[in-house]
């Protein structure tokens, strides 16, 4: 890629400049200006125009807006615009590489980036701008083409060997491989994830292939069992048929039996009529007995009463009392002489031993009548006894007819076959019921086994499912192991193989520049990427090298690095030679052109380093000069042409 | 894909297997494509390049 014009809008200090460097194609371009003139902007505004980024900044720059001053203060409510474009030409054809930002007062809008490509004459709006840069030159080996002096000054003060690896790593892509095989090694290790729970089928196989055993064992089981359940069910129907014919006789002898039960309890029962009927005559024979007597009796008392030939009942005590005292109850004297006395000793004598028995004979008369109440309860008694006596022995002739009747009906028939046809009736119906619970059971069983066969083939399914997946990741696995193999291998033999050529090409330039020819005599890369410079006597020489050695040294390097990256990018050196004086400066002044020979080179020298000595080194090989000319009131640099 | 592939990568590939050799291409410029992203999602862009180009791949050829 070659920068064919560099145009900057509101660009820092640069407010407008175009800066064509058509001419330095192939050759040096030396851009002369004093400190703040802009030598390092234009290296930002390049990066800027390329990655966004202003990755060479210094403390001053930092603490400005990216907006001219000038035009920032000018402001007011407008916007302001800045606007780096980079005309360039790479192996596709000719670009416009543009970067604008908007401002106003209180805002900043987003960076815009767009790129034109040249196609047949027409400019068009390419669709990926970041691809295009990309092809241009990628940012992470930009400082291997944009550099500067103080960066080439201290490249090999220190330990040279992590600089080195890393300019190497970045160069030749080596950092992207590695990249490439962590991505890789992440992609295989979540295939092996992915694949983990991967199950052989075979064991399910084989699973499956018991079950399908026990389910054909209960499948016949069922049927052998449903086959004896039919028999039986065949015979049962015979047995039933054969059992019909006798049920009538069947049935009549149940009743014969029932007959024979009843007419055995009706017994039972006039037994025991019978025997409390003796048990009541017994206890009631006496009262029976004297039943004439005692109405005769009763009829007598009664009779007697009715005539008043009862004599009355008296008190013989009291009486005897009050003749002892003399005094009746009512108060009246009784004296042996009184009337009184005399009526009550007479009533004594005459009813003395009377009175007694009429005192008994209301006893007498509740006897009797209770011995006719008893005599009444035994009739009532009895009449009910013999009642039901009766009752007991009609039923038994209704019984003994009934019975009769069915004898006559029966006589001849087999009583024992109908037993037989009855049990085994029993036995069949029971055999018949077992077995439905066995056929019922096994069904529950084959049912729960095809269920889990069932389950069996579906997980077999998902199995065969994941192995199908398991083969097409084992295939991804062996393709991706095959790659990072190749990868990690090559990886080794491109960093030995950058490595000898950026030494061959570093000791190769270092050598040919050094003024000291007689003193260096051969430059190394170890394996531990460590540079070293070895004298005459192959002494290691690093420790000697002067600082424009050391310079010369790093500038050789850093062009070897740029040669194997594959990139053709300019070089844009910012002060090479300012922190070198006298002699070493000229010296390396004069080894510029040698090796950026066929290169696009710009160098941003300040006045005081790009001396008449440097520039009379260096003007063979340099196609333009220009001076950066900073008006400080304007804040603005003009591009001029370098006066001497 | 828009970058370059560092020549001296490209030539170690020839002589590979086409398959692994256009993949590893193709990887490295989708890397270099994205090498100013720091967080780069590259899962799915793997996925289908591995799919892409494993198809003819045998686990038989690893060894080779």
């Amino acid at each position: 890629m070659e920068i064919e014009r560099i145009t900057l809008k509101n660009y820092r200090q640069y407010r407008d400049v175009s800066l064509d460097l058509g001419k330095s194609a192939r050759g040096l371009t030396i851009l002369v200006g004093g400190t703040g003139a802009g030598k390092t902007n234009l290296l930002n505004a390049i990066t800027w125009c390329l990655y966004g980024k202003e990755l060479h900044l210094t403390r001053d720059s930092e603490r400005l807006p990216l907006l001219n001053v000038c035009v920032l203060a000018d402001l007011q409510d407008k916007t302001g615009e800045v606007k780096v474009e980079l005309r360039i030409k790479d192996e596709e054809g000719k670009k416009i590489l543009t970067r604008t930002q908007k401002f106003s007062e209180n805002r900043e809008w987003s960076p815009e980036f767009k790129v034109l490509v040249k196609k047949n004459g027409d400019w068009k709006v390419s669709r990926n701008p970041e691809l295009e840069r990309l092809k241009i030159l990628p940012e992470v080996i930009e400082e291997y083409f944009f550099f500067d002096g103080e960066r080439l000054d201290g490249y090999f003060k220190t330990s040279t060997a992590d600089i080195t690896r890393g300019a190497i790593f970045k160069i030749s892509q080596l950092e992207i491989v590695e990249t490439a095989i962590r991505h890789l090694q992440t992609m295989i290790n979540t295939m092996f994830i992915s694949v983990k729970d991967y199950e052989d089928t075979e064991n399910l196989k084989g699973q499956l292939e018991t079950l399908s055993d026990v389910a054909r064992g209960l499948k016949d089981d069922i049927s052998s069992l449903r086959e004896k359940k039919t028999l039986i069910d065949i015979e049962y129907d015979e047995n039933e048929k054969k059992y019909r014919d006798f049920s009538t006789v069947a049935t009549k002898q149940a009743r014969r039996e029932a007959i024979d039960r009843e007419i055995s309890e009706v017994d039972t029962e006039a037994r025991a009529l019978e025997a409390e009927k003796f048990d009541l005559l017994l206890r009631s024979a006496p009262i029976i007995g004297s039943l004439e007597a005692v109405r005769d009796l009763l009829s007598v008392i009664n009779d007697k009463e009715a005539k008043g030939e009862v004599p009355p009942q008296i008190h013989k005590i009291l009486l005897q009392r009050m003749l002892d005292e003399n005094r009746c109850i009512c108060g009246t004297n009784l004296s042996r002489a009184s009337e009184q006395r005399h009526r009550i000793e007479k009533l004594l004598d005459k009813y003395g031993v009377i009175s007694e028995l009429s005192s008994e004979l209301p006893e007498v008369r509740a006897n009797l009548q209770s011995s006719q109440e008893e005599i009444k309860d035994f009739e009532a008694r009895m009449t009910e006894l013999n009642k039901k006596i009766q009752s007991g022995l009609d039923k038994r002739r209704t019984l003994n007819e009934e019975l009769k009747v069915i004898e006559e009906e029966i006589k001849g028939s087999d009583i024992g076959t109908i037993g037989l046809l009855e049990s085994r009736r029993n036995d069949l119906k029971q055999e018949s019921e077992e077995l439905v619970i066995d056929i019922t059971n096994k069904e529950r069983d084959l049912y729960e086994c095809n269920k889990r066969i069932d389950e069996f083939q579906s997980d077999i399914t998902k199995e065969l499912k994941k192995k199908e997946k398991h083969e097409d990741l084992t295939r991804k696995v062996g393709f991706c192991r095959a790659s990072l193999g190749f990868l990690d291998s090559t990886k080794e033999e491109i960093i030995q193989e950058i490595r000898k050529q950026v030494e061959r090409q570093t000791k190769d330039r270092f050598l040919d520049i050094i003024w000291k020819k007689e003193t260096y005599t051969d430059l190394q890369i170890d394996d531990r990427f460590s540079v070293r410079v070895l004298d005459k006597y192959g002494h290691a020489a690093m420790g000697t090298l002067s600082a424009g050695e050391r310079q010369a040294l790093a500038l050789a390097f850093m062009v070897a690095l740029n040669s194997v990256s594959g990139f053709e990018a300019p070089i844009i050196i910012d002060t090479p030679l300012g922190r070198l004086a006298g002699e070493t400066r000229v010296n390396l002044a004069k080894t510029l052109p040698k090796f950026l020979k066929g290169k696009q080179v710009i160098v941003l020298a300040t006045d005081t380093e790009y001396t008449e000595a440097v520039r009379k080194e260096l003007v063979p090989a340099v196609v333009d000069e220009y001076a950066l000319a900073f008006d400080e009131a304007k804040s603005e640099v003009k591009v001029v042409p370098y006066a001497a | 894909m828009g970058a370059k592939i560092n020549p001296m990568i490209i030539d170690k590939f020839t002589g590979l297997d086409r398959s692994v050799r256009v993949f590893l291409i193709e990887l490295i410029l989708n890397e270099l494509d994205h090498s100013d992203e720091p967080r780069w999602r590259f899962g799915q862009v793997y996925e289908d390049l591995i799919e892409k180009y494993s198809q003819n791949y045998s686990s038989d050829q690893e060894n080779t």
